[in-house]
């Protein structure tokens, strides 16, 4: 051991220099290496590999992996569930524990759908979820980056989300209604001017004694004041909401009462608009 | 020979404003403006939303009634004025024109062919007073400039107008910030246009103390030592030295004796304490490291957690707008040769705030304040109507390509990084990489030396020998509801007082009310009775009732 | 004109203060790298004597004198005084021959009546603007760098160093957008080429008289990705992103060694430890008592390896214990006094490594320049001598290695920031074209048009 090693390791670096910078902020870890990331992730291949392209956003690994898994026999369940699920997960995860962003979720979100659309082709249908929702966006109404981020977290956590796209006459709505008999439907609008259509698709289904679980109605200028206004509805806060919503009609048979009631404990936060 | 006389009006979302003219000297003799639209609501979609709720007809009178009485407090003979020249967006200007509103209030094909909607063409046009029922001598000539196209108004086509760069060789960034903020990115005289929907919080308003800019409220910070400066506007809308104050605790360090007492904080004083806010390190989005979690300023004004995270995200969505544009155009916003800033408050902003916080690209290098840019073509048209041909043949002629941001797969990218930033607190080094990931420019760091060029002291640089006159507006709208029971409970709910109900007809006073975006009287009813689509300007009432008392005899 | 493609030192442990492979002598009976070390004080002339050439010759004297008392009040057995020119001083070959022969006087006086070694160094400014036509090359004050430089020569400078800045528009453009390449074109590619055509003319002038050729430090680049990257919680460009820029620099900075110049080197170049290591020149370094001029991060570590100690800059003004010439000689001169204590005595090593553990792993930028390390990136760079493209790449990828294994064996943590920069820039300096003219090629298309400043002109391109 050459001298400076020795006088090395009698030292306590913190003793002579603090990185303030990294005390502050933590260190950088590789996100896989997360502790309650590792407890989600698969530890046998090709499982993890395929969890790692969906953990880090990677769309062609996450193809090519899925794809040498087909190849090599695996069943597309297997793949979706075991891999392509697991590393949204830790997506998941990763976002509420504020180490993830918002565009990170929606890299990983497209790498898992491009997965699962494969494995469901060789599957010749859809894969098992756990239940389908609807979204749309209001008619007249362009501004759908809300029912997207609606769609994506509903996705991520295993749901079949119906997507029916912008600008969504209300006829379209009902149709998907009866078509799907969602768990949960959701519409979204930016402009006052449209998020009037809410109550008469409200109205509607009621007319074609038609019901759902509950009606989540959100986006810019919509409140809850205005969603409380009319039945069946529940006004959802945030986007990452909807998933919760959802879980709990699906496992506790919550309704859409019971949800404007408990919607801070279900959620699982504070929720000012709540309070 | 008398003299005759000329109106440029101005219809802005935050308000009205009025200037008369003398025709032979073409001098300005008057100013007039309103603190708030006569409509209530705190935005264009707002009033859009009440024009389709109450009526067309109605808004069309709610709104000559103000300007009517706006231009009689010009102080000139009504009688005499032979020319009225009219700038603003299109809804506002449809409002005036009392034309087709609705292809503005829906996107997309669906709502309009549900509702068998014509979309007018919104060119050029003269009118006569008795169009419109406007106070003026009946033989006079109305000047309504043409709009760009659907979705890009008169307005727009004024600052592009007036920071005369068409015929340019170069790049320029032309902004109008507002609620509903136009944007132009113009390349040889090729023209990029969007429209990014700000809210209302870039004119003080959704901010807890906001307020738009009148006397009395905080326009502007500027740092001394820790502490932050105020400046107030005065009664005549110039900024004035007040308090010194910490901003952490609300402390005051130096007082200004002469300072108004401050009544609210303006957009632009929103954008100032976000600036510093973010350079002193008080503002660590999406968190306030003081004690409370507020910002205080003067008079026990102060800005929360959720003001900034709106604020921000109001300053986010130009800054994601700037880069689509510049992604849609393909070039650098670092290249742009200039950036013009139109309005209100992208004349009372300080320019190296907006580039400190994202308003305008840190990158610009020549900034130029160009005030309120719909007034001063108003102006030119009454000086020159044959201008209004000239405008018209500009806004067909030119080459542009509007961008739908809401279906911009590039502005979804942008803004979700936006939204990452003041929502989530993602630095900003990552909101970069995120940009370098997805393919695009990357925001190029602040320009050293900015030149700043701004004209004039205000943002209408001539008030006239007369001067500035501040008009109120309002008109009450009334209503007896079937199955009312007077319980009063609408008027308990009305956070803005706007409600009294007398002899069981509940009556609404405009200038409080927050109209669309509100409707808690709507909302509370415990009867569900109460229409506000069924709420009607009083005299239109009483014309009614005269009506109906003739049909009776 | 021959390239390094292999390391003089041959053991990183040979690295240490006051120890040179090459030692320098210069007139005035001094040695550089001999064994000991030598203080340095370096004084601007404050503002306002710029205005005539009678002022800055006083200014000029009285910081000599002043520097020339101190040291023998205090007992230093030698010292060097450098002079780095105001512009004025450059754009006027006159204004700076005469002040160094006054300099050069008063020098001279002290050495024959107290015996003391001393040195003066003369540092021209380079005053070349190239955004202004004709570019750094042939320009009028292009040809007044040339006279100053032979000004001073004549009039007694014992050496000759500047701080060039080719290329720094381009690596400008790199560091504040976080563009490595453009950093590597900046420093690794334009700032060797302007290297060679400045030194080549350096050389043959101080051939001309009993000057010595001291050195160049990227300066202009290097540090400005070193100030920007500022303190621990600064965020304008990660501090790994500067290391990477420095480990480049020393690639650039060599440039000089091969064109002729022995050293010292120029103090401000922290590259410097990597320059030593590859060619066995004395350098001059700053770092604890040069905070007058600015902040770095490691201003122990870069002791460990020093000739010649500086204290960067200080304007000349009075402070309590002095003016600025006499507090900041003296500051460095017990510094050395410590170094040289420690030689004399046998302690050196263990001096040097207490220098270097009290910085090693406070950032990434002094881990990279520790001696041991400072020689494995000499190691990376010999390795593509011939090619200062390709080593000033090399040198990067191995800062980057070099970081990596701190990081992996727990000695030194970085933020997400820092991390980020890193494995993005070492991604693109891995996927970099191996062939020197395709990436030029390739930079030249690019940033030509994205830095206006930037004239392939000035470098022949």
């Amino acid at each position: 051991m050459s001298n400076i090693e020795e006088l090395e390791s009698k030292l306590d670096q913190n003793f002579v220099a603090i990185r303030y910078n990294v005390e502050i902020e933590g260190p950088a870890i590789r996100p896989e290496n997360d502790l309650d990331v590792r407890n989600i992730l698969p530890t046998e291949e090709p499982y993890k590999s395929i969890a790692l392209a969906v953990l880090y956003g990677d769309m062609e690994a996450s193809l090519s992996n899925v794809n040498d898994g087909l190849e090599a026999g695996l069943s597309p369940v297997d793949i979706i569930n075991n891999g392509l699920m697991k590393g949204m997960d830790a997506v998941s995860l990763l976002y509420t524990k504020g180490f993830y962003f918002l565009p990170d979720l929606m890299l990983s979100g497209d790498s898992m759908m491009e997965g699962v659309r494969v494995c469901e082709k060789i599957l010749g249908h859809k894969s098992e979820t756990k239940g389908t929702t609807v979204s749309f966006v209001a008619e007249g109404d362009p501004h759908d980056i809300g029912k997207n981020l609606v769609v994506m977290f509903l996705r991520a956590n295993g749901y079949d989300a119906v997507d029916l796209g912008r600008d969504v006459p209300t006829t379209e709505v009902i149709d998907a209604v009866e078509k799907y008999k969602p768990l949960l439907l959701t519409g979204t609008a930016l402009m006052t001017t449209t998020m009037t259509v809410f109550p008469k698709v409200v109205e509607e289904l009621q007319k074609k004694g038609l019901e759902v679980p509950a009606f989540g109605c959100g986006g810019g200028s919509v409140r809850k004041d205005f969603v409380e206004s009319f039945p069946m509805s529940v006004y959802g806060v945030e986007a990452y909401h909807a998933p919760k919503l959802a879980d709990s009609i699906l496992k506790d048979k919550k309704t859409w009462k019971d949800l404007r009631k408990e919607y801070s404990k279900i959620v699982g936060e504070f929720v000012s608009e709540y309070a | 020979m008398k003299n005759k006389y000329g109106i440029a009006l101005d219809i802005g979302t935050s308000g009205i404003r009025a200037q008369a003219l003398d025709l032979k000297s073409s001098k300005v003799i008057s100013t007039a403006i309103t603190l708030r639209h006569p409509l209530p609501g705190a935005n264009v979609v707002d009033h859009l939303h009440f024009a389709i709720e109450v009526g067309r007809d109605t808004t069309h009178k709610l709104l000559l009634d103000a300007i009517n009485k706006v231009i009689k407090s010009l102080n000139i003979d009504l009688q005499n004025v032979t020319r009225v020249a009219v700038c603003g967006n299109s809804i506002q200007l449809s409002l005036f024109h009392n034309i087709e509103i609705r292809d503005l209030a829906y996107w997309g094909q669906h709502a309009l062919d549900r509702l068998k909607v014509t979309p007018p063409k919104r060119d050029a046009i003269i009118i006569t007073p008795e169009k419109v029922d406007l106070d003026v001598n009946s033989k006079a000539e109305i000047y309504i400039p043409p709009a760009i196209k659907h979705e890009i108004g008169a307005d727009a086509l004024a600052m592009l107008f007036k920071a005369d760069i068409l015929e340019k060789e170069g790049i320029f960034l032309v902004s109008d910030f507002g609620t509903n903020a136009e944007i132009a990115l113009v390349i040889n005289g090729e023209v990029y246009t969007c429209s990014a929907a700000a809210g209302p919080a870039i004119e003080g308003q959704m901010i807890e103390k906001g307020r738009l800019a009148s006397p009395g409220t905080i326009c502007d910070l500027e740092l001394a030592d820790y502490a932050w400066k105020t400046r107030i506007l005065d009664d005549n809308l110039i900024a004035q030295d007040g308090d010194e104050v910490d901003p952490s605790n609300g402390k005051i360090l130096s007082h200004e004796e002469d300072s108004a007492k401050s009544i609210g904080i303006t957009g632009t004083g929103v954008i100032a304490a976000f600036s510093l806010g973010l350079d002193n390190g008080l503002i660590n989005l999406p968190k306030i490291k003081s004690s409370d979690h507020q910002i205080h300023l003067q008079d026990e004004m102060y800005l929360t957690e959720k003001d900034i995270v709106n604020i921000g995200k109001a300053l986010g969505a130009f800054r994601a707008a700037h880069l689509t544009l510049a992604e849609e155009a393909g070039v650098l916003l670092e290249d742009i040769d200039a950036t013009y800033m139109a309005g209100a408050s992208g004349f009372y902003v300080d320019p190296l705030k907006s580039l400190n916080v994202g308003q305008i690209p840190p990158s610009s290098q020549e900034i130029y304040q160009m005030g309120n840019t719909s007034l001063a073509m108003a102006r030119d048209l009454i000086i020159d109507p044959s201008l209004l041909e000239k405008l018209q043949s500009i806004a067909k002629g030119m080459r542009s390509k509007h961008i739908m941001l809401a279906t911009s797969p590039i502005f979804e990218k942008i803004y979700s990084l936006e939204l990452a930033l003041f929502e989530q607190g993602m630095p900003f080094w990552m909101y970069n990489e995120w940009l370098n990931k997805y393919g695009f420019q990357k925001v190029a760091p602040r320009s050293t030396n900015p030149q700043i060029h701004r004209i004039f002291e205000r943002d209408i640089p001539e008030l006239g020998k007369e001067g500035l006159h501040i008009t109120k507006v309002g008109s009450i709208l009334e209503a007896k509801f079937e199955g009312c029971t007077n319980c009063m409970t609408c008027m308990e709910h009305c956070p803005e007082n706007a409600i009294t109900i007398e002899n069981g007809r509940i009556k609404v006073r405009t200038d409080l009310c927050s109209g669309m975006g509100c409707l808690k009287c709507v909302l509370s009813c415990p009867n569900k009775v109460f229409k506000y689509g069924k709420l009607l300007n009083s005299e239109e009432i009483k014309a009614i009732q005269i009506e109906t008392e003739n049909n009776t005899q | 004109m021959k390239r390094f493609t292999r390391m003089i030192y041959k053991n990183p442990d040979e690295l240490i203060f006051g120890h040179a492979k090459f030692p320098v002598s210069e007139r005035w009976d001094i040695q550089f790298g001999a064994g000991y070390v030598v203080p340095e004080v370096k004084v601007a002339p404050q503002e306002g004597s710029e205005v005539s050439k009678e002022k800055m010759v006083a200014e000029c004297r009285n910081i000599a004198q002043s520097a020339c008392q101190r040291a023998v009040s205090i007992g230093l057995p030698s010292f060097m005084l450098e002079q780095e020119h105001v512009f004025q001083q450059t754009n006027n070959p006159e204004w700076g021959g005469e002040c160094t022969r006054i300099q050069a006087e008063i020098l001279e006086r002290y050495y024959d009546e107290y015996g003391i070694s001393v040195a003066l160094r003369q540092t021209p400014a380079d005053i070349r603007v190239e955004e202004r036509a004709p570019g750094l090359r042939g320009s009028d004050y292009d040809n007044k760098i040339e006279e100053s430089m032979e000004a001073c020569a004549a009039n007694g400078a014992s050496d000759l160093c500047i701080e060039t800045m080719g290329g720094k528009s381009a690596s400008d453009y790199g560091i504040s957008r976080g563009d490595i390449k453009a950093v590597l074109f900046g420093i690794g590619v334009l700032g060797s080429i302007d290297m060679e055509y400045m030194w080549k003319r350096i050389v043959k002038i101080c051939q001309k008289y009993d000057c010595r050729p001291g050195g160049d430090t990227d300066c202009a680049q290097a540090n400005t990705a070193m100030f920007m990257a500022g303190g621990l919680l600064d965020k304008d460009i990660a501090h790994t992103t500067a290391a990477l820029a420095r480990a480049m620099s020393a690639g650039r900075s060599l440039v000089a060694v091969e064109c002729g110049a022995i050293g010292p080197l120029k103090d401000c170049g922290y590259e410097n430890p990597i320059v030593k290591a590859i060619s066995g020149v004395p350098i001059a370094t700053e770092g604890k008592n040069a905070v007058c001029a600015h902040s770095d991060l490691m201003g122990n570590l870069i002791a460990a390896t020093t000739d010649v100690w500086s204290n960067e800059s200080v304007y000349h003004r009075q402070e309590m214990g002095g003016t600025t010439p006499e507090v900041w000689l003296q500051a460095t001169g017990y510094e050395a006094a410590l170094m040289n204590t420690a030689i004399e005595t046998g302690t050196s090593e263990t001096l040097r490594d207490i220098y270097t553990l009290t910085d090693k792993y406070r950032d990434p930028q002094g881990l990279i320049l520790a001696y041991d390390n400072a020689y494995r990136i000499g190691e990376a760079i010999v390795n593509y001598g011939n090619d200062p493209y390709l080593r000033a790449r090399a040198a990067a990828l191995e800062a980057g290695k070099i970081i990596n294994e701190a990081v992996d064996a727990g000695k030194l943590y970085l933020t997400r920031f820092e991390r980020d920069s890193l494995d993005n820039a070492l991604k693109i300096l891995e996927e970099l074209p191996l062939d020197a003219d395709q990436f030029t090629d390739e930079c030249l298309r690019t940033y030509t048009r994205k830095v206006p400043e930037f004239d392939p002109k000035s470098y022949e391109l």
